[in-house]
């Protein structure tokens, strides 16, 4: 069943079918999160549970057969944009809480930290983007959105998404490189 | 490696899209590469269960309470018309049931007790004047509410002259499935539900 009719069955009151749509978006969404918001990794699993609460509580206007992931993307990037536009939204520099998970159980213990070292690396130059540019590129290159998606997402014309990931590639390519001459 | 060669050709495959250039694409595919290999961080399965509940119970708490089924009987000689009252008002919840002349309608109504009566004005055996005198003369069926239904205005007018006041609704022949489950829905007293 598509993402678009479990969306259907959960506007007509089928929890079952709601568990469903949170086990296949549930761990996207944090990870999006985790990484527009520099790694706090607590503020992402919130903001996660406030995005699928928003959804649900729009369920309603939810309307067949609207592709439901931009939808639901489109919840969490207003919740972040939000976020920042708050005091408390400040992208960390330091301190990151580098998620569990991403190493395979197999590495070693070597293999473990430099993972989270790289993590906690890419987190401080995406950091250093501007936020636009930023969901832009996560979006993109994390998440696997198609243009047509973002654009939906985000509001904006494809041409727009074009450039905002071109400069924000260009930039963190820039950022890269300044960070591996120290 | 052939996972990891496909999602190189992919990634790259983007970039052409999204820079609409090949030297572009080579120049930013280890940017992206880097990037690509943040995909995939897990969270904490519990709270993703614990979510489940928590929204289930929203969902739950959302959902309105299941109205008791209200049953209509349409009392017409013409079955395609039955057909189509029914297909209109069992989307909306209403159990519908059809009679195809006044007598056999006054007896389904007098073993039913319906929530309402959509009556056709003109039948061949009995008319719907007649059905509605009927009902109204009987202890048991005086109160169900009737909507009478007419091929037009004026035979309303002619038939029950001073009594229309005393139908509860009145619909014309032809009437869209809008128009029926309004009606029903101003009698039945149902606010806030749409009729399309």
């Amino acid at each position: 069943m598509i993402d678009e009719e479990i969306a259907l069955s959960v506007q007509q009151g089928n929890t079952e079918a709601l568990a469903r749509l949170v086990e296949r978006h549930h761990s996207r969404l944090v990870g999006y999160l985790y990484l527009m918001l520099g790694g706090n990794r607590l503020q992402a699993e919130d903001l996660t549970q406030e995005a699928f609460m928003k959804a649900i509580l729009a369920i309603g206007s939810y309307t067949y057969p609207r592709p439901f992931k931009p939808w639901l993307y489109s919840i969490a990037v207003n919740l972040v944009h939000n976020y920042h536009n708050r005091a408390e939204g400040r992208y960390p520099t330091a301190g990151n809480d580098v998620l569990d998970g991403l190493p395979d159980e197999d590495d070693s213990v070597e293999e473990k930290v430099a993972k989270h070292r790289e993590i906690e690396q890419m987190l401080t130059l995406l950091g250093r983007l501007p936020v636009l540019q930023r969901e832009a590129v996560i979006l993109r290159y994390v998440e696997g959105l198609s243009l047509a998606e973002l654009a939906e997402v985000l509001n904006v014309p494809v041409g727009t998404i074009k450039s905002r990931i071109s400069v924000g590639l260009s930039r963190l390519r820039t950022l890269m490189q300044e960070n591996d001459e120290l | 490696m052939k996972h990891h060669d496909d999602n190189l050709d992919r990634l790259r495959a983007w970039l052409i899209e999204d820079t609409g250039s090949e030297a572009e694409a080579a120049r930013l595919l280890p940017v992206v590469e880097r990037l690509h290999s943040l995909s995939g961080l897990a969270d904490d399965p519990g709270a993703q269960t614990a979510l489940s509940r928590l929204l289930s119970r929203e969902l739950h708490a959302r959902q309105p309470e299941p109205r008791p089924q209200r049953t209509v009987i349409c009392i017409e000689d013409d079955p395609a018309m039955i057909d189509l009252v029914s297909l209109s008002l069992k989307t909306k919840g209403f159990e519908v049931l059809g009679a195809m002349s006044g007598p056999e309608g006054l007896d389904l109504i007098s073993t039913v007790r319906p929530d309402l009566v959509l009556l056709d004005l003109m039948m061949p055996e009995m008319d719907g004047w007649e059905v509605y005198q009927r009902m109204k003369a009987d202890e048991y069926m005086r109160t169900v509410p009737v909507i009478v239904v007419s091929a037009k205005a004026q035979n309303i007018d002619k038939v029950f002259g001073h009594n229309i006041a005393k139908v509860q609704d009145y619909i014309t022949k032809p009437y869209s499935s809008d128009q029926l489950v309004n009606s029903v829905h101003r009698v039945l007293g149902i606010a806030g539900e749409g009729s399309s």
